[in-house]
């Protein structure tokens, strides 16, 4: 990973933290899902929003219980990217952003969004 | 019995207009990238016109090295413009747009709605101009984090050269459709869209795969979280419909 690349996903992973007291102001305009609302289930990215900003207040029992999946990814995301800026400052190459993925690798993220899904509509979040 | 062995396919570096085949740092560099050397104004305005006439030219001409400067600039200022643009719109069709969405507020889900084209003050016209930089770095930065994914899942990805920093290029110079908001009333409609074209060739070209894979990867996203998306232009296409008949119906 480029040193440009891993200082620009730290920044950008330390300015959604330094934000996130602020992040139900920055969501209050944005109105509720049309599927979720007609259909009365989740639609598949259903949650997203709402463990960003259960992680925005350090909740994480409840938004990794309720939106396993989106809360991951935001742990994922943000962990990452300061990783990456951390070892970049200290002078260590952080590992590239991977350009292939295996079947089992595709087959496990498909199943995993579609397991969430289902998490979601059987749990009614 | 073994097959005679194919001929090479052609490179998908190649930009369909000029009909030699070259990587895309080989030939001519896109003129945002030599913005040093031709002046910011004139390399702005030539990346634009490039882009917009020809994407696949564009996005050949782009660095293969890790530069991320040049295209989140050129991505800020085009967006800037963008949202000047929209807030504009804003300003001057807000009750018209709150009226013609007015129906759509019965519907649950829909409730506050017409809020969306709530005409901004000038205060937040200020506020979102200044904070529009940081917002829009967050907004690629997270946009191509998601495209790099389904590229990766459709193996778009596999002969790159480009990896992560090629999608976030893409990504970025693609801002480019976001200047279609200069049309009232249908700017962001034919922004979307020409959005999604725009990522078709880029990712086509900076990946070295084919159209119709970078295809499906662009639609990964729009399918998984846009059943929302479906719902709600089925509704904007209903009330729009409505609105038009009503319009017709004047004397």
């Amino acid at each position: 990973m480029s040193r440009q690349l891993a200082l620009l996903w730290g920044g950008v992973a330390a300015t959604l933290m330094i934000a996130s007291p602020w992040a139900s102001g920055f969501t209050g305009g944005l109105w509720a899902c049309a599927f979720k609302s007609w259909t009365g289930y989740a639609c598949p990215t259903c949650g997203t929003t709402r463990a960003a900003l259960l992680l925005a207040e350090l909740d994480f029992a409840t938004a990794l219980s309720l939106y396993p999946l989106p809360a991951l990814g935001w742990i994922l995301f943000l962990g990452g990217g300061l990783a990456a800026a951390v070892l970049t400052l200290v002078g260590q190459t952080p590992p590239g952003i991977p350009t292939r993925l295996t079947l089992t690798g595709r087959v496990a993220i498909v199943s995993a969004v579609g397991l969430n899904w289902a998490y979601s509509i059987a749990t009614g979040v | 019995m073994s097959s005679p062995p194919l001929p090479p396919a052609p490179s998908p570096y190649r930009p369909p207009s000029s009909g030699g085949s070259r990587p895309p740092s080989a030939g001519p560099r896109l003129p945002w990238e030599e913005r040093d050397r031709l002046g910011i104004g004139r390399a702005f305005v030539d990346t634009v016109k490039l882009l917009v006439n020809d994407p696949s030219d564009g996005f050949a001409r782009l660095r293969r090295d890790g530069d991320l400067t040049s295209p989140m600039l050129f991505g800020i200022l085009v967006s800037w413009i963008a949202v000047l643009l929209s807030q504009l719109w804003n300003m001057l069709f807000a009750s018209t747009m709150r009226g013609v969405f007015e129906g759509l507020e019965d519907i649950e889900g829909f409730e506050g709605f017409r809020e969306v084209f709530a005409a901004p003050s000038l205060l937040e016209l200020i506020i979102t101009l200044v904070f529009w930089p940081v917002f829009y770095v967050i907004i690629v930065f997270i946009g191509s984090a998601v495209m790099h994914l389904c590229l990766l899942l459709v193996g778009a990805t596999e002969k790159s050269e480009t990896g992560f920093e090629g999608t976030l290029k893409v990504y970025a110079y693609s801002t480019i459709a976001w200047l279609a908001v200069a049309l009232p009333f249908i700017g962001s409609l034919v922004a979307s869209i020409w959005y999604l074209v725009l990522e078709v060739f880029g990712f086509a070209v900076a990946h070295r795969t084919s159209q119709g894979r970078a295809l499906i990867a662009v639609l990964i996203p729009i399918i998984l979280c846009c059943v929302c998306g479906l719902v709600f232009s089925l509704l904007f296409g209903a009330v729009l419909y409505q609105f038009i008949q009503q319009f017709g119906d004047m004397p």
